[in-house]
């Protein structure tokens, strides 16, 4: 499947247009946007899997922190695809060379899956029914997968 | 709290997609740790 | 008079090897970096949590008082982390960084959010035993909560933009602006 049309042809959009064309726009609805969605995702991220790894809050049932962090990760999701797409929108061309940025996309698909298909399903019910060292794999998995969307995130500027 | 012996099926998927992903992120890191590496080595010698 | 004094230090600190050696390598520089940027998921990560907590907007059935403290440690992992790779950052390009009035701003909202922490802990210390277990902080304390947000909110704008200079001395800048960033006469 070619997919470079698609990048050129998503330069042309007005989304693509508006952040060409409008530096400011781009940094601070893009880029700052994108970073204050990054920190309530790594937190809800952090607060259920520390938890899970028994690291943090042990007094508190991991059944009540993983289902409130789930809510904010799935708003800072939300709000990181759109500022993403933006972003990526007014780059596009130079995005499809960009090595780190299909690194990046194969990451986060690979967690959204882990998180809605996996994680999630398996978290459901009560976590004392679960294997102790499956929960603290997974937690661990996803701690690792969101880090690393990030730090890839972080290199698509640095390189190309 | 009881553990079990067996796991279930749904324990089973978890465990192995998380294995997976925790070896392809060390493997992905590690292999641009050595990309580093060798770049260093190209420009200090 | 403290323009000069900032721009004699910062062409001080940029002669220095360590600064030189940080910027001219691409692998340290942009390592620095990307942890400062990660620290973000660590720090202001465990901080929104305790915020959206006392605004009633997360872990609403969870003593406000064990939140605060259980993130708290971790948060101060990630701001330590977050502090000593922004020192580097700025040690790396200090002639630049120190003229770029994002960065000032950036600092200011530092020292703000710095006396709102405080006070939030004031409070926090002298209250938290009374209301903890509702779902909502006391008004003040929601007052310092939302301020935590939006600062952090300006910081990591101001901490962004850094790297555009637009408003940079060699720019045409108004009077005001210059002396804000800092912009002394060659």
């Amino acid at each position: 499947m070619e997919l470079l049309p698609f990048f050129e042809w998503a330069e042309t959009t007005f989304l693509g247009y508006i952040g060409k064309t409008y530096g400011g726009v781009y940094a601070t609805f893009g880029q700052s946007l994108h970073l204050m969605a990054l920190a309530v995702l790594g937190g809800s991220v952090l607060v259920a899997d520390l938890r899970l790894l028994n690291v943090i809050m042990k007094d508190v049932p991991s059944e009540i922190v993983t289902e409130q962090a789930h809510k904010w990760f799935r708003i800072a999701l939300v709000v990181i695809i759109c500022t993403g797409v933006f972003m990526a929108a007014a780059v596009a061309q130079r995005m499809y060379h960009n090595d780190f940025f299909w690194a990046k996309m194969s990451a986060l698909l690979v967690g959204i899956i882990f998180v809605f298909a996996i994680k999630r399903p398996l978290l459901k019910g009560s976590h004392a029914d679960l294997n102790p060292i499956v929960i603290k794999m997974v937690a661990s998995a996803s701690i690792l997968v969101w880090f690393s969307v990030a730090a890839t995130g972080r290199w698509i500027g640095f390189s190309g | 709290m009881t553990v079990k012996k067996e796991l279930d099926v749904k324990e089973k998927i978890a465990a192995v997609a998380a294995g997976a992903i925790i070896i392809s992120a060390l493997m992905y890191w590690g292999y641009q740790f050595v990309g580093m590496l060798e770049f260093l080595e190209m420009a200090y010698g | 008079m403290i323009n000069e004094m900032l721009v004699q230090f910062a062409e001080w600190l940029y002669a220095t090897g360590g600064s030189r050696a940080i910027e001219e390598s691409f692998y340290l520089y942009n390592w620095i970096e990307t942890t400062h940027v990660l620290t973000i998921m660590v720090c202001l990560g465990m901080l929104a949590f305790i915020d959206l907590r006392m605004l009633g907007y997360a872990l609403p059935n969870v003593s406000a008082s064990t939140i605060a403290d259980r993130l708290n440690v971790p948060m101060m992992i990630g701001f330590a982390l977050m502090f000593i790779t922004g020192l580097l950052l700025f040690y790396a390009k200090p002639v630049y960084t120190n003229q770029s009035i994002w960065f000032r701003i950036k600092m200011v909202l530092l020292v703000v959010a710095f006396f709102n922490a405080i006070r939030f802990h004031r409070h926090m210390k002298a209250s938290a035993s009374t209301w903890c277990n509702e779902p909502r902080a006391p008004f003040n304390l929601r007052v310092s909560a939302a301020l935590s947000l939006g600062l952090w909110a300006g910081v990591v704008t101001t901490g962004r933009l850094i790297a555009y200079d637009w408003y940079h001395c060699y720019r045409d800048l108004p009077g005001w602006l210059s002396a804000a960033a800092g912009c002394v006469a060659e």
